[in-house]
C-alpha cells in the first residue's frame, strides 16, 4: 500500500524535501550543541552556554555551510551581538546588522529570532526609537516569549518612558527569571532610587547565571552600585569577582580602578586606566582617566583622553545629525570641550528621547554654557524617578548654589554623602562649593518644597 | 611614584586610541549610556540551561518490584571534562525549585510534589576556576571546592511541606579520569536514605537517551534525512552527560490514597521553578512567588506535535505558552489540545510521499499525551493501560486532558524489555511510563501514523546496518551510567 503512494508523490515531494533540508541541517548542526537540539523541551531554551568566541565560530561555521538558511543567520547575528557586548567591539554591529538583514531576507515573515536581533541591535546602537518599534512587533507576534520584552524594556527606559518600561521589565521577569530579567529589573529600581532592592535583584540574577561573562557582568553592577553609595571595599570586592571569571570585563576594570584612585593607589589606578583605554576607549572610561589626571593636576597626561574625545566629538558632529549624543561623551563636551557644542547636540537627543540621563548631561551642560534657570528644570526633570545618583545631586547642588538657590548645600551635602569619592575632578568642587555658600544653610534648611 | 610614560610610548598610545575610537564611531555608538550605574546593555541569552529538562522516565524499579523509579533529567548536552578543561554544570541555587509532580486524579493537579531546593558551598577563590585542586575520592574530600547539598521536601496537595531529607550532599560534576578516579563511590555517598523507605540521589550521569536520526528527520522534514551531525541511527549523545534527580519510592506512596491496587495509575511531570519579583512593591518585603520556567512529563511531546524545536517554533503558537503553564491548564488552551488532534509530522511525512497521513481528529494522539491509554478515551489499543479513569477512587468527570508520563504501577516488570514498548508487546515500556532504555522515538513515530489504530509505519525505520547508541542503563538503583570523563 505504501509503494504506490510513495512513487506518486515522490518526484513533487523530492524538490520541497531538499529545500526543507537545507533549513533544518541549520537548525541541527549549529555548532557543537547544533545535532542535541531537538532534545529541548522547552523551544526558547537550546543550546548550552558557549563562550562567546567558541558560539561566533560555530554560527561563522553554520552559515558557510548553509547559507540559505535563516535560522544559521539569525543565530550568527546573535553571537556577533553578544561579542560586541563582551568584547565592546563596535566592528561587530555592523556583522550583526549584516546577519539579521540576510535571515529576513531569507524569511521576512514571522521572523521572531531576526526581529528581535534587530531590536537589540538597534538598543546597542543607542537607536531607542526604532528598538521599540522591534520590541512592540515583537511582543504582539508572540506575547509570551520573553526576548520581545527584553528589547522593548531596554528601549522604553533609555526613551524615558518609566512607566512602559517597568511594564515591559516586570513581563520579561515574569517569563524569564533569570540574569536578563533580573538585571533590567535592578536597572529598573536603581533608576527609581531603590538601590537596596535593586541589589537583591542582582544577588538573583547571580544566582541564576551559568557563564562567567553573565556572572562577571552580575558582579560589576554589583559593584557599581555599591561605588555610587559610598562602599569602596564592596564595590571592590565584586570588581574583583567579576574579574576572576571574566578578566576581560571592561567595566569591572574600570570600577576597580575606580576603587583604586580612591584609595589613593592613584599611579595604579592611571596604569590600569591605560590598559584599559587603550583596549576600550568608551567616552566614560576616557572621561575617568582624564579627570583622574586633571584631579591631580597633571593636565598633559590628560591630554591625550581629552584629545582622543574631542576627536569623537567631531566625528559625531561631522555626522548626518542622525547620530545619538552619548551623555558621557557629551558631559566632557560640556566640561572640557564646547559647552554650546554640548548643548546643541544633547537638545537634539532630549528631542528624541526624554530619559533621566539626557536630562542631566542637557542639565549640566546648559549651566556650562551659562543658561542656569532652564538648567534647573531639567536637573529637577533629571530627578523625576528619584534616582540617588551622586552625579545628578551634585549637578543640581552646584546649578542650585549658581542661582543662589537654599537646597544647593543639600544636594550637595546628598552626592558628597552617597559617595564622597564619586569624581576625583567634582568631588573636591562639590566641597569647594559647599564650603563658599553663606552660613546659614544647615542642613535641613530647605525652604521651599 | 609613577614616572611620566616616555612620549614615545604615549604618542603610539594615543594614536592606537584614536584609530579604535575612528572604528567606533564608524560603527555606530557604543553599547551602553556609558555612565556608571547608567549603561545597560545587560545580557540578552534568554535560554536557561539549568532549567531545561530533557527526559523524564518513570517505572517500576525491576531491583525492587514494590518501589517505583522517577528520574528527571536535565541540562543536556554537558562536555566530559579533562583535567586541562575542567566543567561544572551545578544544579540551580537561589531558591529554585526542581519538582516532580504526581497525579493520581488524572485532573492534572499535583497529588504530591517532590521539592528539591539546592544551596552551594564554595570554596574557591572569588567563586572562579576549577573546582577540584586534586584527586577527590571521597565527598568530604578537602581537595573538593565546590559542593551542594539539597533539601527534599514532600508536599501532598493542601498540606504544608514535609522535610524528607535536609542538606544531602549532591554528586559533583565528574572533573576528569585522574581527579575523580572512582565516580561511582561519589555517586554512591550521595545517594541518601529517604524516611518511609526509597531514596534519592542527585548526580551527573551518563547521557542515556537513546534517539534514531531518522525520526528527527521524519518529524522535521518528513524523509528520514540524512540529519546533520546525525549518523543515520547513531546518535551522538553517546559521549555526553546530563544531571539527573533519581528518585526511588514505595509504589504506595505514589498511588492515590496510597492504595496501588485501587488507584494503579499515576501520571508524573517534571517543573523548574525560580522566584520571581512584582516590582510594584518592595523587594525587601514580598513574599517570593514562583514562576514556572521549565516543564517536562510526555518527552518529545512538541517535537511530536510541531515537529520543531528552538529557532523554528511558531512565534505566538502554543509552544510558547507550554512551558510556563500547569498541568491542570493544558485543558484551557485551545490551540495545544487542537494540534494535539492535529500533530503536524504526518502531513510533512504524507507531502514528502513516505506514508499515508491517519484522517483526523486525532483522538487517539491526544489520548496518548493528554489521557493515557484506555478503552474509552480515543486510545486504539482497545484496552484499558494507563489512564486514571482506571483509578477507583478517581472522579471521572473530573478527568482532565493534560500532559503527563503515565505509568500503571501495578503493570509487572518485563523479563524480557522490549525497548519498542506497548507497541511491541512489552506493556511495561513507554508509553506506560518509560524506562531509561526504551527507543521512545521509533514508537512515537509509528503512532503518530496511525498504529494500533491502522497500518503500521514501522517500515519508514527499517533496521539499521549500523547503531551506535549510549550504553544502556543498568537494572539497578540509580540505573544511569556514571558520567564520562576524559583524562
Amino acid at each position: 500500500m505504501r509503494r504506490p503512494f510513495r512513487w506518486r508523490t515522490a518526484r513533487r515531494a523530492a524538490g520541497a524535501a531538499a529545500l526543507v533540508l537545507g533549513c533544518a541541517a541549520g537548525l541541527l548542526a549549529l555548532g557543537p550543541s547544533g545535532p542535541l537540539a531537538p532534545r529541548a523541551a522547552d523551544p526558547g531554551a537550546v543550546p548550552l552556554p558557549q563562550s562567546s568566541a567558541d558560539q561566533l565560530q560555530s554560527a561563522q561555521s553554520a552559515v558557510r555551510d548553509r547559507p540559505q538558511d535563516p535560522y544559521a543567520w539569525e543565530q550568527l547575528g546573535m553571537a556577533d551581538l553578544d561579542q560586541a557586548r563582551l568584547a565592546l567591539d563596535a566592528g561587530r554591529l555592523a556583522d550583526a546588522d549584516r546577519a539579521f538583514r540576510r535571515s529576513l531576507a531569507l524569511k521576512p515573515q514571522a521572523n521572531y529570532g531576526a526581529l528581535t536581533g534587530t531590536g537589540m541591535l538597534a538598543n546597542a546602537r543607542h537607536e531607542f526609537a526604532a528598538a521599540r518599534d522591534a520590541g512592540l512587533r515583537a511582543t504582539e507576534i508572540a506575547p509570551d516569549r520573553a526576548a520581545g520584552y527584553l528589547v522593548l524594556a531596554d528601549a522604553e527606559i533609555q526613551l524615558g518612558d518609566y512607566p512602559a518600561a517597568t511594564a515591559a521589565t516586570q513581563r520579561l521577569l515574569d517569563l524569564a527569571p533569570t540574569v536578563p530579567g533580573y538585571t533590567r529589573a535592578a536597572y529598573d529600581l536603581e533608576t527609581h532610587g531603590r538601590a537596596e532592592e535593586a541589589r537583591i535583584a542582582l544577588e538573583r540574577a547571580l544566582d541564576s547565571a551559568s557563564t562567567p561573562g553573565d556572572t562577571a557582568f552580575c558582579e560589576h553592577r554589583l559593584g557599581d552600585l555599591a561605588w555610587d553609595h559610598g562602599q569602596l571595599d564592596e564595590a571592590d570586592g565584586h570588581y574583583q569577582r567579576a574579574l576572576a571569571h571574566t578578566p576581560d570585563d571592561y567595566y569591572a576594570q574600570a570600577g576597580h580602578a575606580r576603587v583604586l584612585a580612591a584609595n589613593g593607589s592613584v599611579p595604579e589606578a592611571v596604569a590600569d586606566y591605560q590598559k584599559l583605554v587603550s583596549r576600550a576607549p568608551l567616552p566614560q572610561f576616557l572621561l575617568e582617566l582624564a579627570e583622574l589626571e586633571l584631579a591631580r593636576q597633571q593636565d598633559a597626561a590628560a591630554a591625550g583622553q581629552l584629545s582622543a574625545l574631542a576627536a569623537e566629538v567631531r566625528l559625531l558632529t561631522a555626522g548626518d545629525g542622525n547620530v545619538p549624543a552619548d551623555p558621557a561623551l557629551m558631559l566632557y563636551e560640556a566640561d572640557h570641550g564646547d559647552p554650546a557644542v554640548a548643548v546643541r547636540l544633547l537638545r537634539r537627543e532630549w528631542n528624541r528621547r526624554r530619559s533621566v540621563l539626557v536630562a542631566d548631561a542637557l542639565g549640566w551642560a546648559l549651566h556650562r554654557a551659562g543658561q542656569d534657570d532652564e538648567a534647573l528644570d531639567l536637573l529637577h526633570q533629571a530627578a523625576a524617578t528619584g534616582w540617588h545618583n551622586p552625579l545628578f545631586a551634585y549637578h543640581r547642588g552646584a546649578v542650585e548654589a549658581a542661582l543662589g538657590r537654599p537646597q544647593a548645600a543639600d544636594d550637595l551635602r546628598e552626592a558628597l554623602a552617597l559617595n564622597p569619592h564619586f569624581s576625583p575632578y567634582h568631588a573636591p568642587l562639590a566641597r569647594q562649593l559647599l564650603a563658599g555658600l553663606p552660613a546659614g544653610q544647615a542642613p535641613g534648611s530647605r525652604t521651599t518644597p | 611614584m609613577s614616572r611620566p610614560p616616555a612620549r614615545r610610548t604615549r604618542r603610539l598610545a594615543f594614536a592606537a586610541t584614536t584609530a579604535l575610537l575612528t572604528t567606533a564611531a564608524m560603527a555606530g555608538p557604543y553599547l551602553g549610556t556609558s555612565q556608571a550605574g547608567g549603561h545597560f546593555d545587560a545580557p540578552g541569552v534568554i535560554a536557561d540551561p539549568q532549567a531545561n529538562f530533557t527526559d523524564i522516565y518513570a517505572f517500576t524499579s525491576p531491583d525492587n518490584p514494590d518501589m517505583a523509579t522517577i528520574i528527571a533529567d536535565l541540562q543536556p548536552t554537558q562536555l566530559p571534562a579533562s583535567t586541562p578543561t575542567p566543567v561544572n554544570y551545578p544544579f540551580a541555587t537561589g531558591g529554585a525549585r526542581y519538582e516532580i509532580h504526581v497525579d493520581g486524579h488524572g485532573n492534572g493537579g499535583s497529588d504530591t510534589t517532590y521539592r528539591w531546593t539546592f544551596r552551594t558551598e564554595d570554596r574557591r577563590l572569588f567563586g572562579a576556576g576549577p573546582i577540584a585542586v586534586g584527586p577527590v575520592r571521597s565527598l568530604n574530600d578537602r581537595a573538593l571546592l565546590f559542593r551542594q547539598y539539597y533539601t527534599l521536601e514532600r508536599i501532598r496537595a493542601g498540606q504544608e511541606p514535609e522535610v524528607l531529607v535536609k542538606d544531602a550532599p549532591v554528586a559533583p560534576t565528574q572533573q576528569s579520569i585522574g581527579l575523580m578516579p572512582d565516580y561511582r563511590t561519589l555517586r554512591d555517598q550521595a545517594t541518601t536514605a529517604l524516611p518511609g523507605g526509597g531514596r534519592s540521589v542527585a548526580t551527573q550521569s551518563a547521557e542515556s537517551f537513546q534517539a534514531d536520526a531518522r525520526v528527527f528527520g521524519y518529524f522535521i522534514l518528513g524523509t528520514a534525512g540524512p540529519v546533520p551531525g546525525y549518523l543515520p541511527a547513531a546518535n551522538p549523545l553517546t559521549a555526553v552527560n546530563v544531571s539527573s534527580l533519581i528518585l526511588q519510592v514505595p509504589k504506595s506512596e505514589l498511588a492515590l490514597k496510597g492504595d496501588v491496587s485501587r488507584n494503579p495509575v499515576v501520571g508524573v511531570w517534571a517543573t523548574m521553578s525560580r522566584p520571581g519579583a512584582d516590582l510594584a512593591k518592595d523587594l525587601r518585603a514580598q513574599d517570593a512567588f514562583y514562576r514556572q520556567v521549565g516543564r517536562l512529563g510526555n518527552p518529545h511531546i512538541m517535537f511530536a506535535l510541531w515537529g520543531t524545536f528552538g529557532g523554528i517554533a511558531t512565534p505566538g503558537g502554543p509552544e510558547d505558552r507550554f512551558n510556563a503553564r500547569s498541568a491542570d491548564q493544558d485543558q484551557y488552551d485551545q490551540a495545544f489540545l487542537a494540534s494535539t488532534l492535529d500533530p503536524a509530522p504526518p502531513h510533512k511525512i504524507q507531502i514528502a510521499g513516505n506514508f499515508p497521513a491517519p484522517p483526523i481528529p486525532r483522538a487517539d494522539i491526544r489520548a496518548l499525551f493528554l489521557g493515557g491509554i484506555g478503552k474509552n478515551n480515543g486510545a486504539k489499543f482497545g484496552y484499558d493501560l494507563n489512564t486514571q479513569a482506571m483509578n477507583a477512587d478517581a472522579d471521572p468527570n473530573a478527568l482532565a486532558w493534560a500532559d503527563e508520563l503515565r505509568l500503571n504501577l501495578s503493570t509487572p516488570v518485563s523479563a524480557n524489555p522490549n525497548r519498542f514498548g506497548v507497541l511491541d508487546g512489552d506493556l511495561q515500556g513507554y508509553p506506560n511510563g518509560r524506562r531509561p532504555n526504551d527507543m521512545i522515538d521509533n514508537s512515537l513515530l509509528r503512532m503518530l501514523e496511525g498504529e494500533p489504530g491502522g497500518p503500521s509505519a514501522a517500515g519508514l525505520l527499517p533496521t539499521p546496518l549500523f547503531d551506535l547508541q549510549p550504553k544502556p542503563a543498568t537494572d539497578t538503583f540509580p540505573y544511569l551510567n556514571v558520567p564520562h570523563a576524559l583524562p
